[in-house]
């Protein structure tokens, strides 16, 4: 198909808008990063690039001090660091793990037929509706501010998420691909983890990838069930406000950067899945 | 090898019943096609034999065994899908190799047999490939060279030629021929191409909505079809199936059509039709090539008039559409002696007609 010099054009200004809409803040909090304390607020006159790049917000963070400031923190970024990597890791495993055997089960075998509405249910109220009793259940059985606590939370909130991606997964596999594997003398495990499997891999990434930022960015859970030695990075963020040197913009966008790492790389990682996606070229109908 | 005994199978899905109360006995070796229209259910069938669904009731019997206890995978079946089933996120390779490798074959055994494989079915140029890249026509030749590797005790194939254009469909059906020879295997062949059936099979059961229509040997059934749904749907071009009303007027019998024409019975079928007294409406049943023109050749033979409305040409015969009032006999001229509009006499031999019994479809007299 030929496209019009003028379509094509529109189409362009449409690219180059969303991208701008989409960059522009973190362009903003990439170069902030990267900019002294003089030069976050218009005292000095904004600019887009820092004149004066500098490592001292990130120094900061990392140790709790840096040269030439005046402010030092009680805590560095370390131990929020780890905390939200293996919270969230776990938290996505649990959900993922559980989410593909629950799918697996209900698409496959017809078990449970009602769970999938239920579950969905579940995903209708916010959290936070609910968040006073599992507060106080996970109080009752010593959760509160570990990592297994906040992992369980994680995986149970992200479970109907990562359940309803994977049944629509699930449905797409043909049965008789499962049928002729049992067929050559599979049990149904193998068939499970040896065929069906790994024809949803790029299903069973992309679901992971989206679980893990969910729980990766999540800001309220951490909040109401850490206090001091699991909290994660977008409480530890928070804490950075109250600090006597005023808003530290310079560190929340250093942080902001180093929190941004680890989701770009594993969409990196899983990149090629994504792109792409299910092709089932089995069938010949 | 092994025979296969179905004991009055019934397979119900909730309140719809797939099969009903199926009996097929299939010798050691013999070649057994299912054929029946889209739905009827073939590869329901085919799955109670593999194991894949539970019998409702009834059994299966392998050489007079049930192995409705044995774990499917121990039965070691052969079964070709309806689409191939390829497992696309392997290699050809791979593919071909997965049985094996299930059954711990020994590898270097499973590296001679899968070249021996690829070679048979000539896709040995295609082995390192994924098999995801395969064109149609390949993966059906995968799809059998996978089944057959394991040398399964049965085979069964459904509907593996439905896809595939007309000309390797031709050569995919000798070729099955020849592999059926080679291997001495039991097979079920599931089809709804009667065509496919008559040409490879060494029985055929015949099959509508669940329910077995007949099982016997492609001439039998063309021959000798045990009712008016065999008759109809055996044979091309098809049987001209005339239904209508039995009446006796002064001393000949008639079936009365919709519509005004009127076929005096006479002979043989005339004694089919009175067989049972409790029918009073028929199907006249008669193949197209035989009913003939020109002069009478037997004293009984059934004598009407028509007008022809059509003539189609197929290869040195045309067919032809023949209208008596309302109603539509097909024929076929092998001489080419009659023209559109012609209004003609046709005979039918009362030997070569068939009597149904309208209301169940079940064959009178024979
Ligand atoms: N798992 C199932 N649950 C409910 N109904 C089913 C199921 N499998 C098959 N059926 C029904 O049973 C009937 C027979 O199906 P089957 O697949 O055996 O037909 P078939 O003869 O193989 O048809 P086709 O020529 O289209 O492949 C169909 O009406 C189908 O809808
Ligand atoms: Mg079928």
């Amino acid at each position: 198909m030929k496209v019009s010099p003028g379509a094509l054009a529109l189409k362009y200004v449409f690219v180059l808008l969303a991208a701008a809409v989409v960059l522009y803040p973190l362009l903003w909090m990439v170069t902030m990063a990267f900019k002294p304390y003089p030069e976050w607020t218009t005292v000095s006159g904004l600019t887009w690039f820092p004149k004066n790049p500098t490592l001292q917000n990130f120094e900061f963070i990392f140790y709790g001090e840096a040269e030439g400031l005046v402010v030092s923190l009680d805590r560095t970024i370390v131990g929020p660091l780890i905390s939200s990597l293996v919270t969230s890791i776990c938290g996505t495993l649990l959900a993922v793990v559980s989410g593909t055997l629950a799918s697996y089960a209900v698409v496959r075998f017809g078990l449970a037929q009602s769970l999938p509405l239920s579950v969905l249910q579940l995903r209708l109220f916010p959290p936070l509706a609910v968040m006073i009793p599992v507060m106080v259940m996970w109080a009752f059985i010593g959760a509160v501010d570990t990592w297994w606590g906040l992992s369980l939370i994680y995986g149970i909130v992200t479970l109907p998420f990562a359940f309803w991606l994977m049944k629509t997964f699930f449905e797409e596999v043909p049965v008789e691909i499962e049928d002729a594997a049992r067929v050559s003398g599979c049990s149904y495990w193998r068939v499970f983890y040896r065929i069906t499997l790994p024809i949803v891999k790029p299903g069973l990434a992309t679901c992971a990838l989206f679980v893990f930022i969910l729980n990766w960015s999540d800001y309220l859970l951490a909040l109401l069930l850490t206090q001091k030695d699991w909290v994660t990075l977008p409480v530890y963020m928070a804490t950075l406000t109250s600090a006597m040197g005023g808003q530290m913009y310079g560190m929340k966008a250093a942080l902001g950067v180093i929190a941004a790492i680890p989701p770009v790389v594993f969409g990196l990682m899983i990149q090629k899945h994504l792109v792409r996606g299910l092709t089932f070229g089995a069938l010949k109908q | 090898m092994s025979s296969i005994q179905i004991n009055n199978v019934t397979k119900r899905f909730g309140d719809f019943t797939a099969v009903e109360d199926m009996c097929l006995d299939i010798e050691e070796g013999e070649f057994v096609a299912l054929l029946g229209p889209s739905g009827c259910g073939k590869t329901t069938t085919m799955n109670m034999i593999a194991g894949l669904e539970d019998v409702t009731e009834g059994s299966i019997l392998f050489d007079g065994q049930d192995l409705s206890g044995t774990k499917i995978q121990d039965r070691n079946i052969g079964f070709v899908f309806q689409n191939y089933a390829i497992f696309t996120h392997l290699s050809v390779y791979k593919n071909l190799s997965y049985g094996l490798e299930v059954k711990k074959v020994d590898k270097a055994e499973i590296d001679r047999r899968v070249k021996a494989m690829a070679d048979r079915m000539s896709i040995s140029h295609r082995l390192d490939q994924p098999a995801s890249s395969l064109s149609v026509n390949e993966m059906q030749k995968l799809a059998i060279g996978r089944s057959a590797i394991v040398e399964p005790r049965i085979f069964l194939l459904d509907e593996p030629l439905s896809n595939l254009d007309a000309g390797f469909r031709a050569y995919m059906r000798a070729e099955l021929k020849v592999l059926q020879h080679e291997f001495g295997q039991t097979m079920i062949y599931v089809t709804h191409d009667q065509i496919e059936a008559m040409s490879l099979a060494d029985k055929i059961a015949i099959i509508d909505q669940g329910k077995l229509m007949q099982y016997g040997s492609p001439l039998e059934i063309y021959n000798n079809p045990a009712n008016r749904f065999v008759a109809n749907f055996v044979g091309s071009p098809r049987m001209n199936l005339i239904d209508g009303e039995l009446r006796e007027e002064r001393g000949t019998l008639r079936l009365m059509v919709h519509g005004g024409a009127e076929i005096p019975l006479s002979g043989q079928v005339r004694s089919e039709f009175s067989s049972d007294t409790k029918v009073h409406s028929g199907s006249f049943g008669i193949r197209p090539q035989d009913i003939y023109f020109g002069a009478r050749r037997a004293e009984d033979d059934i004598e009407m008039h028509g007008t022809v409305e059509v003539l189609e040409r197929v290869g040195p015969k045309r067919l032809v559409y023949l209208q008596v009032l309302e109603t539509m006999f097909l024929a076929i001229d092998d001489q080419d002696q009659l023209n559109v509009g012609d209004e003609v006499p046709f005979y039918m031999p009362p030997a070569k007609s068939l009597a149904f019994d309208l209301a169940s479809g079940r064959r009178l007299g024979g």
